[in-house]
């Protein structure tokens, strides 16, 4: 009887805790100011329709005006690289906060880095293909690079489906990529421990698109977070009252928040064609995808290729990328295992430190 | 005068009264009961109307009576809608009975787009209790897995000491329970179920409003959807077209400088 008073005395007191700390943390959330998100500098050298293509300022130059977008620095020996990121989500994941910033880490070791920003697809590119993100907007991208950096080939980073999307791009169009560096990037979209790609087999995607049009971030956020509900409706919140004593972690945390959150629109054709080619028929992987009348034929990819990848991803399992070894042409093709999640691979320590040491010092030893 | 406007202000809450009682009769009635509600009802309407008129008033309204008395006993469930207040989630499928008369008439295509409207509210709302039930499962299964690895740490001295662990535990329990369900075979044909159910719900409901912004000449989202697709045309048509003159034009200047 007296253990159960304790134990009832005890509970009852955390509770009041609970409370407590609640109201702290509510305080806290009020008094917050707004988030700074993506704070290292960068110009917009190319537009077309919702993309954005920019180029990042180099960290000395931080406060220096705008270069000319027609200035050939023939002397610029700095790597290129040209980061293509996923569609779903928003690519100030790579440089969220200055002690949490990938792109950051690439300037401060003296990379000239481009990022294809997607934008916000609205009814208006309802239409847009597979092949239209491929072989229309990536090209012009790398066109646009090559001219202003005076060379030939890029080097492609992709980002998730981004990667998908360097993969099919580098297949089609050799000639302009010097090498390739896939982060956490499904290959294979039908290993056994990849849910959402279970999920999928059962959804009719052609009666979601030719409803919904373009296919509601919204939507897809509930997907994401219906992978692990309880920690991510609910332990998550919790663990949020412990950050709001600290200011720093509690900005911390509404910066991922809002990242989190904040997923564009995916335009109706591509999400129907990456669903159906990709997760439902695997085509990628069976070496059966093409795009503007053309196969993707990965053997077809010679430069040399990083692959890097999260032992603990669990919306791109590692069989999911690390199948490519076995599918690509290139003699030259080396891993980068991480033991991370997904999103892991670019806000954990080790993103800020090893992970670009890694990609840079590979990257210079192919820099042509 | 004063006299037969009272009399006739009497009769006609007389009249509302017994309407009322017959239509609690009618809410209390079983299905048996109901015919025999309907034809007091029947009865109950015409004759006060035809309480002061003259006789041909009397015998029109004998008939109008059986007429009545018909309609309201091959409707019941529209008494049914009216008398009772359905429950949200009652509503859909006394609607859909409401609609399964044939469509005819003049409003005859908003008759069916709402029907299957409703018909598609039904299904999805089906479906949806299919998924409420299987987490109702899952969050019994959690509860019993909390409880086993809750006794077996006590059982090693390691008993969570205090809310926020058990809190922990419950979380751990139940993210495992429902991780071993998002791969089942079944639950994930009941997501897709449940998704597919929706859209075609959104796919009914867009058809309804379609058709109501058309009547006020407002452009539907069919309409946007042509242009669009028009225009992701032509601009591809243009991409190749500046592809190949680019191409002619290089060409020719190669070729001319070649000469000289």
């Amino acid at each position: 009887m007296s253990t159960d008073n304790t134990v009832a005395e005890k509970l009852r007191k955390e509770l009041n805790e609970f409370r407590e700390r609640t109201g702290r943390a509510l305080d806290a959330l009020a008094g917050l100011r707004d988030v700074e998100i993506g704070p290292t500098p960068k110009d917009l050298i190319y537009s077309e329709d919702k993309l954005k293509l920019y180029r990042y300022r180099p960290l000395q130059d931080a406060a220096a005006p705008k270069q000319s977008k027609n200035k050939k620095n023939k002397a610029d020996a700095r790597p290129a690289v040209l980061i293509c990121y996923a569609l779903i989500n928003r690519p100030y994941m790579l440089d969220l906060q200055e002690d949490r910033s990938v792109i950051r880490q690439l300037l401060k070791r003296d990379v000239d880095v481009f990022l294809i920003d997607w934008g916000y697809p609205d009814g208006a590119d309802r239409y847009l293909t597979f092949d239209d993100y491929v072989n229309r907007y990536m090209l012009h991208c790398v066109e646009q690079v090559c001219r202003i950096r005076d060379i030939d080939k890029v080097n492609l980073l992709g980002v998730c489906q981004g990667g998908t999307l360097s993969l099919c791009f580098t297949a089609l169009h050799p000639e302009y990529v010097n090498s390739l560096i896939t982060m956490v990037t499904p290959v294979d979209f039908q290993t056994d421990k990849d849910t959402l790609s279970k999920w999928s087999r059962a959804l009719d995607v052609d009666a979601l698109v030719d409803t919904l049009g373009n296919v509601p971030g919204e939507l897809l956020n509930g997907a994401f977070v219906g992978l692990m509900p309880f920690r991510l409706t609910s332990q998550k919140y919790v663990d949020l009252l412990d950050a709001a004593a600290n200011p720093a972690q509690l900005e911390n945390f509404i910066r991922m928040e809002k990242w989190i959150f904040d997923s564009p629109d995916q335009p109706g054709e591509m999400f129907r064609q990456f669903v159906q080619w990709c997760y439902k028929e695997n085509r990628l992987k069976a070496g059966t995808l093409e795009l503007g009348g053309k196969r993707v034929d990965l053997e077809r990819i010679k430069v040399p290729v990083l692959n890097v990848y999260a032992l603990q991803d669990h919306l791109v399992p590692p069989e999911a990328s690390a199948c490519l070894a076995q599918l690509i042409g290139t003699k030259d093709y080396e891993e980068l295992v991480l033991n991370s999640g997904h999103i892991g691979t670019y806000v954990s320590a080790k993103s800020q430190t090893e992970m670009p040491d890694r990609l840079v010092g590979w990257l210079r030893k192919r820099n042509r | 005068m004063n006299e037969s406007r009272k009399q006739s202000d009497n009769w006609l809450e007389d009249w509302l009264s017994v309407q009322r009682k017959l239509a609690e009769e009618w809410r209390n009635a079983n299905e048996e009961q109901r015919a025999d509600v309907t034809r007091k009802m029947a009865e109950a309407l015409w004759q006060g109307v035809s309480s002061n008129g003259s006789e041909q008033a009397k015998a029109a309204a004998r008939q109008l009576q059986d007429a009545t008395q018909a309609l309201l006993a091959g409707t019941g469930y529209f008494m049914q809608a009216l008398t009772d207040v359905p429950t949200l989630m009652e509503i859909p499928h006394r609607a859909q009975q409401m609609f399964k008369a044939v469509p005819l008439g003049i409003l005859r295509e908003h008759h069916i787009l709402l029907r299957d409207l409703v018909q598609a509210a039904e299904e999805h709302q089906a479906v949806l209790a299919r998924v409420a039930n299987v987490f109702a499962n899952l969050e019994a299964q959690a509860i019993d897995l909390l409880t086993q690895r809750a006794q077996s740490l006590r059982a090693t001295g390691n008993a969570a000491s205090h809310g926020r662990a058990l809190y922990d535990l419950w979380v751990e329990c139940a993210e495992e329970v429902f991780a071993k369900l998002s791969h089942d075979p079944a639950f994930i044909q009941l997501l897709g179920d449940s998704m597919n159910s929706f859209m075609r719900l959104r796919k009914r409901q867009s058809a309804v409003l379609d058709r109501l912004l058309r009547q006020f000449d407002l452009p539907t989202r069919a309409e946007i959807n042509s242009m669009h697709r028009k225009l992701n045309e032509l601009a591809k048509q243009v991409e190749t077209l500046s592809a190949a003159s680019a191409k002619r034009s290089t060409r020719s200047k190669k070729s001319s400088a070649g000469r000289h």
